[in-house]
């Protein structure tokens, strides 16, 4: 699990961007033991199908924002379609943490 | 010593290998039960024996201890990838028409195969995926979610929009500090009207993001004793937008979220009167030839067992209802309608022609305040509102 610090870029900017993407409300601080059920998009009632769909969609999102924005490039071994798959597998899980994503985008990112 | 007795010994042996109990909260309620029951004695009466046995065999929440233990030795294991997605929840069903309760539990496994375009832009999928899911109770007439399903989607998936501006070096490295500013503010407030928050979103430029999926579908589908089931194939549109710039005017086409747009206002949650793109619906339409292999209440209606069209719509919705104190607030919906086209007119004097089912809750972090469910799904002969607040009723 990474660190969760404001020293860690894949923390801070995960953080941010689902701030950005209103997925949450909480300050840095608060948000390492936000749990993905209690982000905006994960809606208990949908199937596995359409939540796994809309996890895709915020995972895509993620990935480009963490390129384009802040200059992020894979870690050797990864690619778009890796990185993605990783994020969704993490965002899926209604348990899993902040901490626990940020883990995810450590492994594959390198800011 | 019956087999049932066999099972409590066995329940007990592997429970108290598998895990420290005084680590297991779920496990600690039922052993305040147990205490409770055996406080006035030291012998074990049958009559009691038969109370406890009862007990631990109608709690799922042993099994899903079980459970758990047994999918973490596999789920993380690469050579397991048949069996890593395998999710299974016990539960108590009760009834739609009584107060008896049964053990039972819910299931979902997939696998797919997917074949992503691997360049920045080029972002779509081919999907080849297998799912199975359904609820199973022991004593099968108390389900009262009895729809199993298999099935096997191949499609595409992909993307439109969704993008942001590409800074170069100098503009990335101001962005990086800038969010190192933004997580040293410790308090809500002053962290949701700090300027910063603009000189990101004005650099990114984001752009509305639209995802869809295209797939052919196949399957089965049926009750769990498989007295009615049937075969079905066709073809389905999945589709989401989703606005992540509040600047944009897609946000502001989320009539859904307006009513919620008001409380968030009310409650001092948001500033202003914004409705979210962010929580757009996820919509799903679909046409579907059904074969209704085993289904003898049509077959009573119509005569035979001839294959139909049915045409599916679906659509889930989630958003932010407010954050007082400490407690963030979702209400969540999900609408599901199946329509048969050109239904007979038995079929639509038996009301067998379409089905819709409504379900939405009122949901914090790790518990809900509110829910309420009504309609059926293909299989459901009666309608059946259900509230839940705390406790379940049926009306």
């Amino acid at each position: 699990m990474a660190i969760w610090t404001s020293n860690n870029l894949a923390c801070v900017n995960l953080w941010s961007t689902l701030y950005i993407m209103k997925q949450h409300k909480k300050t840095f601080k608060k948000a390492e033991k936000l749990k993905m059920k209690e982000l905006l998009f994960f809606n208990p009632l949908l199937t596995e199908d359409e939540l796994k769909f809309e996890a895709a969609g915020i995972a895509d999102f993620l990935d480009i924002v963490f390129k384009n924005t802040y200059g992020g490039k894979y870690e050797d071994g990864i690619d778009k379609a890796k990185a993605v798959n990783h994020l969704v597998d993490t965002l899926i899980e209604g348990d899993k943490t902040m901490a626990d994503l940020a883990a995810a985008v450590d492994d594959d990112y390198n800011f | 010593m019956d087999c049932k007795k066999y099972l409590l010994l066995l329940v007990f042996y592997v429970v108290a290998k598998a895990t420290p109990a005084q680590t297991i909260t779920t496990l600690e309620g039922l052993k305040a039960k147990i205490a409770a029951v055996l406080v006035s004695g030291d012998n074990l009466p049958e009559t009691k024996f038969n109370t406890i046995e009862n007990m631990i065999l109608n709690e799922p929440g042993i099994y899903n201890d079980l459970w758990g233990r047994v999918n973490n030795t596999f789920r993380n294991k690469s050579d397991q990838f048949l069996l890593k997605n395998l999710k299974i929840d016990f539960k108590t069903f009760q009834g739609n028409d009584s107060n008896k309760t049964s053990l039972g539990f819910s299931y979902k496994w997939n696998y797919e195969i997917n074949k992503k375009k691997n360049t920045d832009y080029q972002r779509s999928e081919f999907l080849a995926k297998i799912t199975a899911e359904g609820n199973v109770a022991f004593k099968k007439n108390l389900n009262p979610l009895d729809f199993q399903s298999a099935k096997l989607d191949i499609g595409t998936s992909g993307f439109l929009g969704g993008t942001v501006n590409k800074l170069d070096a100098a503009l990335t490295a101001d962005m990086n500090k800038i969010n190192q500013q933004l997580a040293a503010i410790e308090d809500e407030d002053e962290l949701a009207n700090s300027p910063l928050w603009n000189d990101i979103t004005k650099a990114m430029a984001i752009k509305n993001q639209y995802h869809y999926n295209f797939s052919a579908t196949g399957g089965w589908e049926g009750k769990q004793d498989f007295s009615t089931s049937q075969l079905t194939y066709g073809a389905q549109l999945r589709f989401s937008a989703k606005a992540y710039s509040d600047k944009n005017p897609l946000a502001q086409l989320n009539i859904l979220d307006y009513p919620f747009a008001l409380i968030r206002y009310i409650t001092g949650t948001d500033k202003s009167i914004n409705p979210y793109g962010a929580a757009l619906p996820i919509v799903t339409m679909g046409i579907d030839m059904v074969n209704p292999t085993k289904d003898s209440v049509r077959t009573a209606i119509t005569g035979n067992e001839k294959q139909f069209t049915r045409f599916r719509f679906e659509a889930g919705f989630r958003t932010l209802l407010a954050s007082i104190n400490k407690t963030t607030m979702h209400f969540n919906a999900a609408y599901r309608y199946f329509s048969e086209l050109n239904a007979a007119s038995a079929i639509r004097l038996a009301k067998l022609n379409s089905f819709s089912y409504f379900t939405c809750s009122v949901t914090a972090a790790d518990t809900y305040f509110f829910s309420y469910s009504y309609g059926k799904l293909p299989f459901d002969r009666t309608d059946n509102a259900v509230y839940e607040l705390g406790f379940k009723f049926n009306l």
